[in-house]
């Protein structure tokens, strides 16, 4: 997947969320982890990659096809990716296994029978096919996120966003939820991945990417950035996060 | 401690019954004088529910427009929508029976009293419907639509299949409550002559000067129309329940 940002300016209010921000990312790279400190960009970020918001200025470019920002173009964009918040996401009206439905009949235009087809696919790899008929209220939040992720990948999505998806956790279940992600990374599956887990950062990303302050302050692979951070901004916070 | 007090107020209210039921029963309500009129009291009864139910129908459909109305788009339509609600939440019912009986109506040609006060009633519920509406809709968490968004639904699809289904469980209880109004809203009708269930007992009584004997069978009336509706609702609420 190429990716390529030009000059992103996101404001809210008073507040600089992103500041001139350009990136370039291509091919061999599957996994972007996004790190940086609390209130740097990294879920205004998310939600420009994912459509969910529009840039002020600037341009998105994916597999070198600019992002129309009209709302046509913009749910199209949605629909052929996945997107996971870090708490709330399922519909606690509906069952877990009706949650994944959901999207795959009414946005997708997939039968009944083969919904539920794809539905159990996506839940056995997950190993949650017991718990398919609960209630989100009645699920674990570890579960919840699973699900979350199974409904996401259930629609066999082009680029997966998942912003944050473990903080809302408690350590178990983050290591649950975890697992699940590095097994979709590990099938290729092109995941952008915000999150304040260093060691999974370093575990699963291609290239990594260090926000600050609306700014992309350092890009590399795990090894460069965690290994031997050049901007001594990022030294300075990586020593502090990590002496934990 | 806790069931103490549920005991105490088991017993106050069940002293409360039985005092209220020794006075029925001592009082002497002489119904032998009202039993020529059973019939004028149970057309009365009749026409009481058959109006109500046109304006439980009628007033669902106005509080449904003025709710989109309030949510719509186009502000010159929010503002109006607002502006009717307030003026009817804000002014008494008789005014307003008066004023759409003797001004609006008779400029409009129209002289069906039953059709003037299903209309009336509905005018009326409809505004306090719209705002229960609202309530419900406005309390659905802005993140539950954030995930709408991001599985890609459609505006519409977002309140078809996220909002209203969510809201529907919530306004429930302030909906039967509003319903139980309308019923006993409607008793004000007689102002118009409309010879409904209040209208019929008023003249037995001025028949027969047995005050009790015609408003008991009243109350007891109305509330064979108010308990099923309440009822109902409670059976609708655990229906469509899914907090568990
Ligand atoms: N909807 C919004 N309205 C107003 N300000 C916002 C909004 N969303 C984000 N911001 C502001 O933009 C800046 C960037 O926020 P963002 O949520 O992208 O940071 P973040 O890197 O995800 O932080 P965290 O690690 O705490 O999640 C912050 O200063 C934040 O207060
Ligand atoms: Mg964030």
């Amino acid at each position: 997947m190429n990716i390529e940002l030009h000059q992103i300016n996101k404001q809210y209010g008073k507040t600089h969320a992103l500041r001139d921000l350009s990136l370039c990312i291509s091919d061999p790279v599957n996994v972007i982890v996004l790190i940086g400190p609390s209130g740097s960009g990294k879920s205004t970020l998310m939600r420009l990659l994912g459509a969910l918001e529009s840039p002020d200025s600037g341009e998105l470019v994916f597999d070198q096809q600019p992002l129309l920002q009209n709302e046509e173009a913009l749910l199209q964009h949605r629909r052929q990716n996945g997107y996971l918040f870090q708490s709330f996401n399922l519909f606690p009206h509906l069952t877990a296994a009706e949650n994944i439905e959901l999207p795959l009949i009414k946005v997708h235009g997939k039968k009944a029978d083969e919904a539920n087809k794809l539905c159990q696919q996506a839940l056995e790899k997950f190993q949650l096919e017991p718990h398919q008929h609960k209630y989100p209220s009645q699920l674990s939040g570890g579960q919840q996120q699973r699900f979350a992720l199974a409904r996401a990948i259930a629609i066999q999505p082009r680029l997966l966003l998942l912003d944050e998806p473990t903080s809302a956790l408690d350590p178990e279940m983050t290591a649950e939820v975890l697992k699940v992600i590095e097994t979709l990374s590990r099938s290729g599956q092109p995941i952008i991945l915000s999150t304040h887990e260093m060691g999974f950062a370093r575990a699963v990303a291609d290239q990594v990417i260090f926000l600050a302050e609306g700014k992309i302050l350092e890009q590399g692979s795990p090894e460069e950035l965690f290994g031997k951070p050049s901007h001594p901004y990022v030294q300075n916070f990586l020593s502090k996060v990590m002496r934990y | 401690m806790k069931k103490a007090l549920s005991y105490f107020l088991f017993s106050i209210l069940a002293a409360g019954f039985c005092f209220f039921f020794y006075i029925l029963l001592s009082y002497d309500f002489s119904w032998h004088k009202i039993a020529p009129y059973r019939w004028n009291l149970i057309r009365g009864w009749g026409m009481t529910l058959i109006l109500s139910a046109c304006a439980l129908i009628l007033s669902s459909l106005f509080g449904s427009l003025l709710l989109a109305g309030q949510l719509a788009k186009f502000r010159p339509t929010r503002i109006l929508s607002r502006l009717y609600v307030e003026i009817i939440r804000g002014t008494p019912l008789l005014v307003q029976i008066l004023i759409i009986f003797y001004l609006i109506a008779d400029a409009a040609g129209l002289h069906n009293k039953f059709i003037i006060g299903t209309l009336i009633l509905s005018v009326f519920s409809g505004a306090y419907l719209s705002e229960i509406f609202r309530g419900g809709i406005e309390s659905i968490p802005r993140s539950q639509i954030q995930s709408a968004r991001a599985i890609g639904l459609t505006e519409s699809q977002i309140y078809r299949y996220v909002i209203i289904p969510q809201a529907i469980r919530r306004v429930l209880p302030g909906v039967s409550g509003q319903f139980a109004n309308l019923i006993k809203d409607s008793s004000l009708l007689y102002v118009i002559g409309l010879r409904e269930f209040t209208m019929q007992a008023r003249e037995v009584n001025a028949a027969t000067y047995s005050t009790f004997a015609a408003y008991i069978p009243l109350a007891i009336g109305y509330l064979l129309l108010t308990l099923p509706l309440a009822v109902l609702s409670h059976h609708l609420e655990k229906r469509f329940r899914y907090e568990h």
